[in-house]
């Protein structure tokens, strides 16, 4: 009975505004960001308050209780009341680990504050800063959340001085990150300040928390919480100073409701003409006007089928409403409108703009789409940005043969719901090949197919490389089958900044053309060529530098799909390209369309480019992790030891406090594999460390030519890469 | 109509003489182009000797030109032919290239002559389809296509190859019937062939992208 009347009182809200706040909480691993959730959905009255504790409600995969992690994103929906007005609060828990940074990223587009946590003994560590940097870049506005304030006392016994100095110390490194990546106009007015109440010190799992307002309002200090280590003290804090009261105060007082945040984020978030009738009614958050919403998580339940979840940015979401899908320009109608409270949806009537949704079943959906009302002409939203790459692959089979069509369903349906896993199958070899962010990332793939009931068989993970030219070739001359085609066709190195660009997603194939030309002229390409781009396709860009050849728009799709195919499967060992500019210097077409059909252009282009790239002197990339780990310093040297003995590079060491050192280092992907384990004993448990994606780099000579040949036996060919010759006339 | 058929012994002509024979028409010259180069832009090669074999078996008198391949040029190379002969019109197997299709219809009109091209703007899988219920007897003589590989070299025009071609059609998109130069053919029997040609030997010739058959013996054989 409870529970029906909360889902009509969060009904109610969703209506007002200014009594909305869309939030989520991003913390490094381990920080406590699951704990903090539970209690306060806990003291929403949706599970016991004395549980919270112990009972992660969001964690609700099994999965996930055993690996003590969060791995899916869930939504719930929550009220507080804050001076005798009920707030509702949307709440989007966003995985912590960094083998899930995609998720984080996606959720943050449904979210106008975060409150990120920090564990008050580690600090920031590379994972605040990630998820940090992305919520800035969304302009998601930040609230701080200082955990684990109850070992500061008990592990390290600071006293009230050294504690209130630690303190700050990790406020004034929170706003350094905010300085640095926050838009220039709100660098400033995001701090978080301990005198305004933007941050909060407490113990999620002890449930207690502070901030100066409610220092202020409860007469509480320091010495209090000193106080409270003695015997039954902390539970009296707890009842004082309830964890979930604070935070939610917090939320609601300095994180921004969805009208303020709308006009502040839709111009950004948008790439739609702001006066439309429909950029009004977004930057407005106007329930009255066309729906306009974002998907950004998608889950495939066996009852109900797809489950969209996003961000209704503008209109109210209702059953029966036909909508359009602009990415992937589909009609489709709402079949039932759901809002979260944890793992459990409930079927609502409405909902209106500046809320989260689910809608049920609607199969033409993708992570990242945007939904608009039928008849609406309107843009979707910007690219998602992800900033990790899927650098290592397991190879995939089912044990017993007949169970392929089952393990292909599955995986597409885990392909869908996670878009940062990428699932490809080896023609040659017959396997189905899954890449993730890392080993744990796809070890949870491997955990949901067994999950399923499949019995499989799993490679040991494997790295994924990209090829790349140190040299300039070409041109070469490619022919068409038939003849009556040609091709002048050169490769050179892109530039790096360009191709920094293409990785931030600043120079991208679905761009006007006119922008994207100013960008590149801005980084030095000539006029000429930065207004002939016919592709970007994975670090790799395709330019036009015919003049006047006739025909050449009719055959252009072709062309795209040759240099595609090359990008995607570089000749040297079919690992995707990146960092290759190649250029069409010339072409003769044959006037009849008949003889310039696809079968006929797709190789007169994609073989000059194979043999360009051959000839350029090829090279291979191999990805780096970036890590960090935070070790006793007299374990410093075993943390050293594990880090060299797998080609790590050690970038720097600082100490951390009297007995902590921190190791920055690089370590190549291929030889992260077993890293927890050796650490671990290395260490004797004592380091933490975490590792993400970094760059790639090119690959020490020496390794080259084993690497390739290795490469080239498990994808089935000889292990010898070809020769220019054999894609030449 | 007395007409002359451009021949070059593959599926299109040898079916465009079917339909002209079967309109009436009588057809009193078999013309063959053969190109010095492999690229032609308008003609077969490179079996195309073997057209007057193909000639021969039809019991139709075969006129044979060299021409020089080039484009453009070969074109007032057929025009010469065309010029000293006794004919009303000219058949052409032209289905769907708008280049072979305008160039003969412009000499054509230049020297006062019809223009049979029966296959014209027909659906390619339709025409495939009457060679094999007709009884053409039709052997793949090369491919120059992605999607079509070494193998296809010598197999015979039947219905699981016609099947095969879809498949490659709808992967990689070329012409069923091959108008874009994908693969050329040469026709053993007809249903108006007195004899029928055996293949006695013969040589796949491939180079990594295309490839034809070496056609080096053939006989021709009683029909009963």
């Amino acid at each position: 009975m409870h529970r029906y009347k909360h889902v009509s009182d969060i009904e109610k809200l969703m209506w007002k505004p200014s009594h909305v706040r869309n939030i989520g909480i991003v913390a490094h691993v381990d920080h406590g960001k699951t704990t903090l959730t539970d209690s306060l959905v806990a003291a929403s009255g949706i599970i016991s308050f004395e549980l919270a504790g112990e009972q992660l409600f969001t964690d609700f995969l099994d999965i996930e209780q055993q690996r003590g992690i969060t791995v899916q994103t869930s939504a719930v929906s929550l009220v507080h009341t804050l001076g005798g007005e009920e707030y509702l609060i949307n709440l989007l828990d966003t995985p912590g680990h960094v083998d899930f940074t995609g998720d984080v990223t996606r959720a943050l587009r449904a979210i106008d504050g975060v409150v990120v946590v920090m564990d008050a003994v580690e600090g920031v560590m590379p994972q605040t800063e990630t998820v940090v940097r992305q919520a800035l870049q969304e302009r998601t506005k930040p609230v701080l959340f200082i955990n684990k304030v109850d070992r500061l006392i008990d592990e390290l016994k600071l006293p009230p001085e050294a504690m209130q100095a630690r303190l700050a110390k990790l406020i004034s490194q929170f706003n350094e990150i905010v300085r640095k990546y926050a838009p220039p106009e709100l660098a400033e007015g995001w701090q978080v300040k301990v005198e305004e109440g933007s941050v909060a010190f407490g113990s999620a799992k002890e449930k207690w928390a502070l901030s100066t307002s409610q220092m202020r309002k409860k007469g509480i200090t320091f010495k209090d919480i000193l106080g409270a280590s003695r015997e039954g003290g902390r539970e009296e804090l707890a009842k004082r100073t309830p964890l979930y009261e604070v935070v939610l105060d917090m939320v609601i007082r300095h994180l921004p409701d969805p009208r303020e945040a709308q006009r502040l984020r839709i111009p950004i978030l948008w790439k739609g003409d702001l006066e439309s009738e429909l950029g009004k009614a977004m930057l407005s958050c106007d329930p009255k006007g066309k729906v306009c919403m974002v998907i950004t998580d998608i889950i495939v339940d066996e009852q109900a089928g797809v489950i969209s979840t996003g961000r209704v940015f503008s209109g109210t979401l209702e059953k029966g409403k036909p909508v359009r899908l602009v990415g992937s320009k589909q009609e489709a109608r709402v079949q039932q409108v759901g809002i979260y409270i944890g793992p459990k949806r409930e079927i609502v009537e409405k909902v209106p703009a500046g809320n989260i949704a689910a809608i049920i079943g609607m199969k033409e959906a993708y992570v990242g789409e945007t939904l608009v009302e039928a008849g609406v002409e309107g843009e979707g939203f910007e690219e998602l940005r992800y900033i990790s790459e899927p650098v290592v692959t397991v190879a995939v089979e089912p044990k017993n043969f007949q169970d392929l069509p089952k393990l292909v369903n599955f995986l597409s349906k885990i392909a869908r719901e996670d878009p940062n896993v990428r699932v490809k199958i080896n023609e040659e070899t017959g396997e189905y090949l899954v890449s993730g962010m890392g080993e744990v990332h796809l070890e949870i793939v491997e955990y949901k197919l067994k999950e399923a009931g499949l019995e499989i068989k799993t490679s040991e993970p494997l790295v994924v490389y990209r090829e790349t030219i140190v040299g300039k070739a070409g041109p070469v001359e490619g022919k068409s089958p038939n003849r009556h085609n040609r091709f002048q066709i050169s490769v050179e190195p892109l530039e790096q900044e360009v191709l920094k660009a293409i990785d931030e997603k600043v120079v991208k194939t679905k761009q006007d053309n006119k922008e994207r030309a100013r960008i590149l002229r801005d980084l030095g390409w000539s006029a000429d060529a930065a207004k002939n781009v016919m592709a970007v396709v994975g670090g790799n860009i395709l330019v036009d530098m015919t003049k006047g050849v006739q025909y050449m728009r009719e055959v252009e799709d072709y062309i795209v799909e040759a240099f595609s195919q090359v990008a995607n499967e570089g000749p040297v060992m079919r690992e995707p390209m990146r960092g290759v500019k190649v250029l069409i210097n010339d072409a003769v077409l044959h006037e009849d369309s008949v003889h310039r059909g696809p079968a006929q252009i797709i190789p007169a282009v994609r073989r000059p480019i194979q043999a360009c790239v051959l000839l350029a002197n090829p090279v291979i990339l191999e990805p780096l992790f970036k890590l960090e780990v935070h070790v006793p310093t007299e374990f410093m040297g075993g943390a050293i030891k594990v880090i060299q003995g797998r080609r790590g590079r050690i970038v720097a060491m600082e100490p951390e406090g009297e007995a902590t050192t921190v190791i920055r280092a690089l370590l190549p992907v291929a030889n992260s594999f077993g890293l927890a384990a050796e650490m671990r004993s290395e260490t004797e448990g004592r380091a933490i460390w975490a590792t993400e994606f970094e760059r790639f780099e090119r690959l020490p000579p020496e390794l080259q030519s084993q690497v390739i040949s290795n490469t080239r036996k498990r994808k089935g060919m000889s292990p010898e890469p070809p020769k220019a010759e054999e894609f030449m006339e | 109509m007395r007409l002359a058929a451009l021949c070059s012994g593959g599926k299109d002509s040898a079916l465009a003489i079917w339909r002209a024979m079967r309109s009436g028409h009588e057809i009193s010259e078999a013309i063959i182009m053969i190109p010095q180069r492999a690229d032609s832009w308008m003609y077969h090669h490179p079996n195309i000797r073997l057209a007057r074999v193909f000639a021969e078996c039809s019991d139709i008198p075969s006129l044979e030109a060299e021409t020089s391949g080039e484009k453009e040029k070969e074109v007032g190379d057929l025009e010469r032919v065309l010029r000293g002969l006794d004919v009303e019109g000219v058949v052409s197997g032209a289905i769907a290239s708008t280049y072979q299709k305008t160039r003969i219809d412009k000499i054509c009109e230049k020297l006062g002559l019809e223009v049979v091209a029966p296959l014209w703007g027909e659906d390619p899988l339709r025409l495939l389809f009457e060679l094999l219920g007709e009884g053409f007897k039709v052997i793949i003589t090369s491919v120059s296509s992605e999607g079509l590989g070494e193998e296809w070299l010598g197999r015979t025009l039947d219905r699981r190859c016609v099947e095969d071609l879809v498949r490659v059609k709808e992967k990689y998109g070329i012409n069923l019937v091959a108008e874009g130069g994908e693969y050329e053919t040469l026709v053993l029997d007809a249903p108006f062939f007195s004899r029928r040609i055996e293949l006695l030997e013969a040589d796949r010739v491939w180079d990594g992208v295309r490839g034809y058959l070496s056609i080096k013996r053939v006989k021709t054989v009683e029909k009963i």
